[in-house]
């Protein structure tokens, strides 16, 4: 039940594409120019259609692979941020955003938090260059309505950047819709791709003003030594990792096959279903909920904190004693568990996924009452 | 006679394999001939329909999403270039 962190098990058609391309194909992409490398080279393609469909993004050149969610915030921030500007970031995010932000203060860059749209518009100023926001909390499964921040940020002329990791795959997103600049996520949570790969969908004003965090071979313009300006060349220098994006491309057509909808209703069916079968310990005051699975969008996401028992003893025993694997602590979101009143000690956190069944909810909800009744 | 596409990335050829395949004309990707581009190494090689006098030229250049670098007619080892993007 840590899905939050990467999902588990990953469809069968994920692990049988991964398979076959390294024991039938092999191939580098966008080097070599023979019959192995274009198959390799049709499928990377196809994968950025899928996404670009997927996320309604209009032009699959806009779609640039990265080596995950991190790699991909870290490209973006990093890439179009210059001393002076300021950021507008939102209280609850993770560290691949506050920490890359926390480190560019050393080049000058200044940033401030927002609570919601009406306290984001008022911290607008001259020098603010850009807004960053989750599109879901990795806490509480929080989720926020990106499609009001697009718009102050589109009046403002500040840049839009979302980082959809907790959401992607689980509820649908529309890029054009919400005026993001930048799209990050990763592969291997909701998605259901191979760890090692993610995502970064950039509008076209984002991909002029943002520079290169890596520079090398790209396979393109080869004669120069200048990375290119077109996409996705510009952004991807080095191999690929083609393993990742086609294990990536199954998982996108097997979400597909059931539908985003399916998906979402099943993991909030899963995710009330949890929260009603703990509401007892927390009626007994042995443990406290918070979720966000009385709003109308939330992710499959709850975290808990024990009241009589260490949190970390308490995932410890879940595990060791009964199997049920969470992720306990602080989950690299400081600054969110300080917003919730959950810092320092943290919580456990339960995030479940399209595969969670009802059994294992009932196992995982009768292992806490043992433990908390110990 | 057939027609040469060079290009300056591997993604803009794999794209316009697929643009205009889904018109009417055979496409091949090959390794592009040195003398012609040091870009990215791959070509697409355009095989008109002689019989019909059928010419891409004008559906090449109507192609929005795709970058060529450029387009060459290949008539019995003459090579013209009749678009240049460089």
């Amino acid at each position: 039940m840590d899905n939050a962190s990467t999902s588990f098990p990953k469809p069968s058609c994920v692990t049988k594409a991964i398979e076959d391309y390294i024991n039938t194909c092999g191939s580098n992409v966008n080097r070599g120019s023979y019959t192995s490398a274009y198959e390799a080279e049709e499928t990377i393609m196809k994968c950025r259609q899928n996404i670009a469909s997927f996320f309604g993004c209009e032009n699959p050149r806009n779609v640039i692979f990265t080596s995950g969610a991190t790699m991909g915030m870290n490209m973006v921030l990093l890439g179009m941020l210059s001393p002076g500007d300021h950021v507008l970031v939102s209280g609850m995010e993770h560290n691949a955003v506050m920490r890359p932000l926390t480190a560019l203060m050393q080049d000058g860059i200044a940033y401030d938090t927002f609570q919601n749209a009406y306290d984001l518009k008022g911290k607008i100023g001259l020098r603010t260059k850009c807004i960053v926001m989750l599109h879901g909390s990795n806490i509480n499964g929080e989720v926020f309505d990106l499609e009001r921040i697009g718009e102050l940020a589109m009046e403002a002329g500040c840049y839009f950047v979302v980082d959809a990791s907790q959401t992607a795959g689980h509820i649908g997103i529309d890029f054009e819709k919400i005026k993001a600049d930048a799209l990050v996520f990763s592969g291997h949570k909701g998605l259901m791709g191979p760890q090692g790969i993610g995502v970064v969908i950039m509008s076209e004003r984002m991909a002029r003003k943002c520079k290169p965090l890596i520079y090398g071979g790209t396979g393109s313009r080869s004669a120069t030594l200048d990375m290119p300006e077109f996409l996705p060349d510009k952004f991807e220098a080095g191999t690929l990792n083609i393993p990742g994006i086609i294990g990536l491309n199954a998982a996108i057509e097997h979400i597909n096959s059931i539908g985003i909808d399916e998906i979402f209703s099943r993991e909030k069916y899963l995710t009330r279903l949890l929260i009603q079968k703990l509401s007892g310990l927390e009626d007994e005051g042995l443990i406290r909920i918070i979720s966000s699975a009385d709003k109308d969008i939330f992710t499959p996401i709850v975290l808990i904190v024990t009241k009589k028992i260490d949190v970390a003893d308490a995932a410890r025993r879940l595990d060791e004693y009964y199997g049920v694997q969470t992720r306990v602590g602080l989950h690299c979101a400081p600054c969110a568990h300080k917003a919730l009143g959950t810092f320092p000690e943290g919580g456990i956190r339960f995030s479940l996924g399209f595969d969670n069944t009802e059994e294992d909810i009932n196992m995982a909800v009768d292992a806490l009452y043992d433990i908390c009744h110990r | 006679m057939e027609y040469i596409a060079t290009f300056f990335s591997h993604y803009d050829a794999m794209l316009f394999k697929k643009t205009l395949e889904e018109s009417r004309f055979r496409v091949e990707l090959r390794p592009v001939p040195r003398f012609l581009s040091s870009s990215c190494g791959t070509c697409a090689v355009i095989f008109p329909d002689d019989s019909r006098n059928d010419e891409p030229v004008e559906e090449i250049k109507n192609m929005k999403e795709c970058l060529i670098e450029m387009l060459v007619r290949n008539m019995n080892g003459e090579y013209t270039v009749l678009i240049d993007n460089r």
